[in-house]
């Protein structure tokens, strides 16, 4: 497995001049972020998925910035570049709020006076984040980085948020009192992953708000990482033994080169047209990420075999943060790092008896 | 000769209508509303959209006899006291030539007088208040547009009365016109079994939770809840039914009836929650599969794309605020070709159209005494993810 080695100290250090002033959080905060591309493989463009969650404990969120090293295209102002699904809680009311709505490319003009983002920004996304036919239109600002912030990705994504915790009639206080919790942002054709094999890393920095004052806190801010393997590989291969009529598929699996866990459930779908598998069966994983299945070829036509498996959003906190990962400069640390939720399918072998 | 002169003459002292009414030109004609455009009141915001969003698909089709509608929209931020002064501003400043679709019951009142007093059309009110309904022979100028409140009470009241003649009723209402007018069409629709409520419990409009009225409709032993509440509210009451375990056999006002309600009580409550629960609609739903096909809601989604391409299509009070401009735009259209307020407001009063925005088999219909323009509701009944249209039009005024 390569790692995306970051040579960022003084980098680091400079960024954390952001971080040094503000109060501390009176409750620890956390939050993740998830990130997968459709399909895992190098260089993959067509569909990626960022998924950004924060406990309703946490406090009220100010900013995020995302940055990562896949490259990110702007996309053409005026169109949809995606989807967003995301959940709410309307503190008002006491209710969570399902919200849902397009990802639409914006141009960055008009965001200049953004106080979020101030300036020349290189794109400007836009999450329409719609509920009970009120839409909340969340920018996400792009830009490239430079100086020190090259430490942690070539590319930042910017998020602010308003308040919802200063009291109701607060200029500036979310609608109802909203608090994101929840976001999952399906993107397409503005993300390109990694062309090199290994585990890349994600970095978020979450600045929560002081809470009850609508003043960031940046002595609270914490950091969050999503590491992506990249390419996913499941290895088949078909073998027949003619006197005992015998199949035998084997094969290895891995995610950016490491064994897939030992246990992991390959399902097994075979036919006799590859445009028409079934599912039939299934195998684990081993040691070393190598499978094995065999079986009867009844009837004895030539057949089609295909694996294909799922992994779920994984915790990787102990390793992603702390043990092998590069410390945080977020001052209120590290605190929780995701491996990618994936699903993939390996080529169609056939079996001619 | 004489007969030309006397023509010329005549013409030189009676200016063009276009030229002496306010609001209308040669070229367009404007329209003024308040609503809550910011603030947390804004959910209300589609309705006012919705008809702009109309009102450009109309434009862009040549507009009302070559005139484009201009639609100035003020934002009260649901507060009365504004309104006031935004309607004054819309008519001594903008001078528009009428009201329209401005939002909330109390808001219309505020600026009734006012208006007609001025003899300036305010149509199309959303409410369906008796206080705006019934009116007309004080207040020609104020006309509404939600059915009867008093008549969706009154609905509900029969509909019990016949298909649960054992019920013991618990109702959550709002206090004040709309939630009382609800109430006591539910009384007189119950006629002898208005005794068989068992508990009422009311929550003021800026109350954050309705848990402890809903409490209390349970203790009372009720078995069938009534729900006359906005939408917040209603969906705070149907989850607080389910977290205390009571399952009643639940009804609730239309107003509260956009797909949305039922994501939010399912989201906090489970997908069970509220399912079975009656209500009634006049208004195609775009979230229903059974009217994807309707020529209303073809339209209905071809103009969100096109004039409102980042708002929810799913919002049902976009579709409200195209059928109140749809309705307008007729009135306008009957108003003449060089239309006066007195010409409006009469067009107004003999509404007689096929709605596309309505489900089938309605239409909006006014008289001079008739100021409830949606006269007819069907039953809906929420199940399989969305309200079905039950059986045949009932009528509401």
């Amino acid at each position: 497995m390569t790692r995306l080695v970051r040579a960022g100290f003084a980098a680091a250090a400079a960024l954390a001049v952001l971080f040094a002033a503000g109060a501390a959080s009176a409750a620890p905060n956390t939050g993740s972020i998830a990130v997968s591309f459709s399909p895992m493989t190098l260089g993959s463009s067509s569909s990626a998925t960022l998924h950004v969650s924060t406990p309703q404990s946490d406090d009220s969120i100010a900013a995020i910035n995302i940055y990562t090293n896949a490259s990110v295209a702007s996309g053409t102002p005026g169109t949809q570049i995606g989807s967003v699904d995301a959940t709410a809680f309307a503190h008002d009311a006491g209710l969570n709020l399902p919200l849902t709505g397009p990802v639409t490319a914006d141009d960055p003009s008009k965001h200049a006076a953004d106080a979020c983002s101030p300036g020349a920004n290189q794109g400007v996304w836009v999450m329409n984040l719609s509920a009970a036919g009120q839409t909340l239109p969340i920018p996400i600002y792009i830009n490239k980085t430079a100086g020190g912030a090259t430490a942690f990705g070539a590319y930042n994504l910017k998020i602010c948020l308003p308040p919802w915790d200063v009291p109701v009639g607060t200029p500036g206080r979310s609608f109802q009192g909203a608090q994101l919790i929840d976001a999952k942002l399906t993107l397409n054709k503005v993300l390109t992953a990694p062309t090199s094999a290994g585990l890349s890393v994600w970095e978020m920095f979450t600045t929560p708000y002081t809470p009850g004052k609508g003043t960031p806190n940046l002595a609270g801010t914490f950091e969050s990482r999503a590491f992506v393997p990249l390419p996913i590989a499941l290895g088949i291969k078909a073998t027949y033994k003619k006197q005992t009529h015998t199949w035998i598929l084997a094969g290895k699996t891995s995610e950016g080169g490491v064994p897939l866990a030992t246990g992991t459930t390959l399902t097994l779908s075979r036919g006799t047209s590859p445009t028409a598998l079934k599912r039939a069966g299934s195998a684990k994983v081993k040691t070393g990420g190598a499978w094995t299945m065999s079986g009867r070829l009844i009837p004895k036509k030539t057949t089609y075999f295909q694996i294909s498996t799922s992994v779920g959003e994984r915790d990787y906190t102990a390793t992603g943060c702390k043990n092998a990962a590069p410390p945080t400069i977020a001052p209120a640390g590290c605190v929780n790092a995701t491996l990618s939720p994936w699903s993939a399918k390996s080529s169609i072998v056939r079996v001619k008896p | 000769m004489r007969a030309g002169l006397a023509l010329l003459l005549l013409l030189a002292v009676v200016p063009a209508a276009s030229a002496a009414t306010p609001g209308v030109t040669k070229t367009q004609i404007v329209l003024g509303a308040t609503g809550p455009l910011t603030g947390d009141e804004s959910l209300y915001k589609p309705v006012l959209t919705g008809a702009q969003a109309y009102f450009d698909y109309v434009n862009a089709h040549g507009g009302v006899d070559g005139r484009k509608i201009v639609y100035t929209v003020e934002d009260d931020q649901y507060n009365p006291s504004q309104t006031v002064t935004l309607t004054q501003k819309l008519v001594e400043q903008d001078g528009v030539f009428a009201i329209f679709n401005s939002i909330g019951t109390e808001h219309a009142l505020a600026v009734r007088s006012y208006l007609n007093a001025r003899k300036i059309p305010q149509l199309f009110v959303g409410s369906g208040a008796a206080a705006i309904g019934n009116d007309h022979a004080k207040y020609p100028w104020t006309l509404g547009l939600l059915p009867s409140f008093v008549g969706e009470g009154l609905i509900y009241g029969r509909l019990i009365a016949q298909h649960q003649p054992k019920a013991k009723i618990g109702v959550l209402y709002e206090n004040d016109e709309y939630g009382n007018e609800l109430l006591s069409g539910l009384k007189k629709g119950l006629g002898a079994k208005a005794t068989q409520i068992v508990s009422t419990q009311s929550y003021a409009l800026l109350d954050t939770s309705v848990t402890s009225q809903v409490q209390a409709l349970r203790a009372a032993g009720a078995d069938t809840f009534v729900i006359f509440a906005l939408p917040q509210q209603a969906a705070q009451a149907f989850i607080a039914a389910q977290k205390l375990g009571w399952n009643p056999t639940e009804y609730v006002t239309s107003v509260s009836i956009d797909p949305a309600v039922m994501q939010v009580v399912h989201l906090n409550a489970g997908a069970q929650t509220g399912v079975g629960a009656t209500s009634i609609a006049f208004l195609h739903d775009p979230t229903n599969p059974t009217q994807k096909s309707s020529p209303g809601v073809k339209l209905y989604l071809r103009i969100m794309k096109r004039y409102l391409p980042s708002e929810d299509p799913r919002a049902v009070a976009h579709m409200y605020g195209m059928m109140a401009a749809y309705a307008m735009v007729d009135a306008l259209k009957h108003a003449g070709k060089n239309p006066t307020r007195a010409a409006l407001l009469k067009a107004a009063q003999h509404l007689n159209e096929a709605n596309p925005f309505l489900l089938p088999g309605l239409r909006l219909t006014t008289s001079p005494t008739d100021y409830f323009p949606i006269g007819h509701a069907y039953l809906v009944r929420y199940l399989h993810g969305y309200w079905n249209v039950l059986g045949k039009p009932l009528k509401t005024s």
